[in-house]
């Protein structure tokens, strides 16, 4: 049993506690899903469950964490491997090794695990994870449910009683999320492993779970099953029905950008296959699809980072494959999946001057473009704030500042509701249709069916190198409550 | 892919790294050792009959390509400097001796025996292969660098998003002079700095969370070296020692600046033909 007793936490530096006199008790076999908003502490609790938290970090402890009786702050986090496994949100900084196999037995040479024991553990997880097909692959061309796969099967193979998981899912696919939830609750039952799940998704795992916590502001505000625990949810914000903000009433005008019979292969093995699209004025469209599917690569052909091998683009008249990326940028922007690669200079001010310098804009101008662009990403108290100091959501609203200051009549985002929490993403959907209204064009892409059926005005699907168009109606289906809610 | 080991399944790909690793090591050593045109000719085709059995003679190629550039300023420096008595013929103030040409040969030989013999390493040994073989010496520098022959594909990826992310925000990397470039690429430090200072703490937490540290490890390929392998150790070994004795009775030094040509004995070839047998084992491979 992991017991927290009275737990209040500060981190080193920060002016008031994250977690504050927290109790609760997490017994053996259970399956715990742990939501609320961005910054209520529900990482901080997962890390002191381990002793990450306060071994890894300093700051100021008080009250207790016992793990099997053994107190967090007496044992080092890695004696506890054996105990309690991790899995991180981002898999990419969780594999170690260089391919699968060695992968696997990482953890299990750390805790002194006979040769013939790890030899007997590695065949039985892979085959039960079905690694075996990739076992020597180079990890970092595995795709991202592949990656998490592998990061999962390798705590596992460590036989911990309890497994954390920090928003395991957040960068796969619908599918693929599913899958790897259906396969924690497998492990739930079949092992017995305590799952102890930190999820923003709502819609994706509340039917997995036992049982639910609810944290807000550093304390637990309801612990008890999904049905005892769903009134709190909506009262918090965190779950509500949907609400279609925009009609998807085909729209009349001019093409903006034009994208006709696009083609692109990487190394050799074709992606897109005679991809057509067309963008018109104060759209809102979204493109979904499989993880691999070739998004981004669709994307990035219509601002010129990638160029089509067969196919032409044209954006405003211009042939997008004639010129630089930098020099349309101020008719379209582009946001990648990451926003911390926007993020380095030392206030929110100085990274928009950077933009507005690189794109020529008088100088005169900067004020007022500044000033526009905080108060549309409610970012105007932030002005000279260090980007890096922000919560996730703020930090995605300054990457999208970085670009928005150049008032571009395109918006294309890749994956924008990524790591959000419920009320970040109601609010960066509610700025999008803000700026769709004032006649922008957003192109995004999205795994969320939600973020599609309350704010898309189009739905496509990339599926073997095309695009399909979709239905709203059939997003909303997916989003539904009852989906929500496994009541299906 | 930034990864340049070549995953075949060739004879040599399928030989524990051990004995690989010992073999070039024998190179290498005969790569400084010796200076005879003839031995350092024999020797560097022997590497390159490896090389076509490993099946990586092109990417081999496409290294030595680049070692034949630095060969290039290595003739022209030593033709040009190097004084000799002999002297083959003369343009303008600089006469041309067959000394310093000798001189050049053999350096370049040098070179491209000790670029081939890494080429093996770096295309026919798996890397977690070869740290886990080093990893008996020293398992946390090890680790370290195996994290960074993994990371070197992600941090590459991330230095790619960013400069994406800066052309989107109207940097200019392709176009405008030399130092324009080099500015505009400047920028992609910092980001570049900060998101490798998240990724290393993501990386230590989930390191740590994996018991990195927590006591006595075991190693999961602790594969004992069969009778074969242990014989082509040894033989890798035994031709080092013999190199190294027979190095110091003067075979395989030849002194070309001062004078020394092409006059070779029976025993030389005994010498190189006990060379070429203590070296070839490894044609043998692995495999079942």
């Amino acid at each position: 049993m992991i017991s927290v007793e009275r737990l209040t936490f500060t981190y080193s530096g920060a002016d008031r506690p994250v977690i504050e006199e927290l109790s609760t008790e997490i017994r053996e076999g259970e399956f715990v899903l742990i939501v609320g908003k961005s910054g209520c502490g529900k990482s901080t609790l997962c890390r002191a469950l381990n002793g990450l938290i306060p071994s890894f970090y300093g700051g100021q402890f008080s009250g207790r964490v016992l793990v099997d009786g053994r107190d967090t702050r007496q044992t080092a986090p890695s004696k506890f491997a054996d105990v309690i496994g991790m899995v991180f949100q981002d898999p990419e900084n969780q594999l170690v090794m260089t391919n699968v196999e060695n992968e696997m037995v990482f953890g299990m040479e750390n805790l002194g695990v006979p040769v013939r024991e790890m030899k007997e553990r590695v065949v039985q997880y892979a085959d039960y994870f079905d690694l075996r097909r990739f076992f020597h692959r180079f990890i970092p061309e595995l795709s991202g449910g592949e990656k998490q796969k592998v990061a999962l099967g390798s705590v596992l193979a460590m036989k911990p009683k309890y497994i954390i998981l920090d928003e395991p899912t957040s960068q796969l696919d619908a599918e693929n999320a599913a899958l790897f939830l259906e396969f924690l609750t497998k492990l739930n039952r079949e092992f017995g492993v305590g799952i102890i799940l930190v999820e923003h998704r709502l819609e994706r795992c509340l039917r997995y779970a036992d049982r639910v916590i609810v944290m807000d502001d550093g304390r637990i505000v309801a612990d008890g099953s999904k049905d005892e625990v769903v009134p709190v949810l909506r009262r918090q914000g965190l779950l509500g029905d949907i609400i279609r903000a925009v009609s998807a009433t085909a729209l009349d005008g001019e093409p903006l950008l034009t994208a006709r019979n696009i083609h692109f292969s990487y190394d050799h093995t074709p992606l897109l296959e005679g991809v057509d699209l067309v963008l018109k004025k104060s759209e809102l469209v979204a493109i979904t699809g499989a993880n691999g599917s070739g998004k981004s690569t669709l994307i990035k052909q219509l601002n010129g980072l990638l160029k089509p091998q067969k196919g032409s683009v044209t954006l405003l008249g211009t042939e997008v494959s004639s010129v630089t990326t930098a020099s349309i940028a101020k008719e379209i922007g582009y946001m990648g999946q990451n926003p911390n690669d926007y993020l380095f200079e030392e206030t929110i001010e100085k990274e928009l001057e950077f933009t507005l310098s690189n794109l020529g804009i008088d100088a005169n101008e900067w004020n007022e473009r500044i000033e526009w662009t905080l108060s549309v990403l409610d970012l105007s108290g932030c002005r000279k704030t260090f980007p890096r100091d922000l919560s996730c959501g703020q930090r995605e609203r300054t990457a999208l500042a970085t670009i928005l200051v150049g008032r571009p009549q395109i918006l294309v985002l890749d994956e924008p509701t990524r790591g959000l929490d419920y009320w970040s993403k109601n609010k960066l959907g509610a700025v999008l249709e803000d700026l769709r209204r004032q006649g922008m064009t957003i192109l995004l892409i999205t795994h969320d069916y939600r973020f599609i059926a309350e704010h898309a005005t189009r739905v496509l699907r990339l599926k073997d190198g095309k695009l399909h168009g979709t239905s709203i109606d059939q997003m909303i289906f997916l989003a539904s409550e009852n989906a929500v809610t496994g009541d299906v | 892919m930034f990864f340049p080991y070549k995953g075949t399944a060739s004879r040599i790909h399928l030989l524990d790294a051990r004995p690989k690793i010992a073999f070039v090591l024998a190179v290498f050593i005969f790569s400084i050792l010796l200076s005879d045109i003839l031995y350092l000719s024999a020797l560097f085709v022997l590497v390159l009959v490896i090389s076509i059995s490993a099946h990586t003679l092109k990417s081999t190629w496409s290294l030595l390509r680049y070692a034949l550039y630095v060969a290039i300023f290595v003739v022209i420096f030593n033709v040009l400097l190097s004084s000799g008595r002999h002297v083959l013929f003369v343009i303008g103030p600089i006469a041309i001796t067959s000394e310093s040409v000798l001189f050049s040969i053999s350096m370049c030989l040098r070179l491209f025996l000790a670029v081939s013999a890494f080429a093996l390493l770096t295309f026919a040994i798996h890397p977690d292969e070869a740290l886990r073989t080093m990893s008996r010496v020293g398992y946390k520098t090890t680790t370290a660098l195996s994290l960074s022959t993994r990371m070197y594909p992600t941090i590459a990826n991330d230095s790619r998003n960013i400069m994406d992310s800066m052309r989107a925000r109207g940097v200019e990397f392709d176009q405008g002079g030399f130092l324009k470039k080099v500015k505009a690429r400047a920028n992609v430090v910092m980001p570049l700095l900060f998101n490798s200072l998240d990724r290393s703490v993501a990386i230590a937490e989930a390191m740590e969370t994996r018991g990195f540290g927590a006591g006595k490890r075991t190693n999961y390929s602790e594969s004992r070296l069969n009778r074969r392998q242990k014989m082509m150790i040894a033989s890798f070994v035994l031709s080092i020692v013999f190199g190294i004795s027979l190095f110091v009775l003067g075979y395989g030094n030849a002194d070309y600046l001062n004078g020394a040509g092409f006059h070779y004995g029976v025993d030389d070839f005994l010498v190189l033909a006990a060379y070429v047998i203590l070296l070839s084992p490894i044609l043998a491979g692995g495999g079942k």
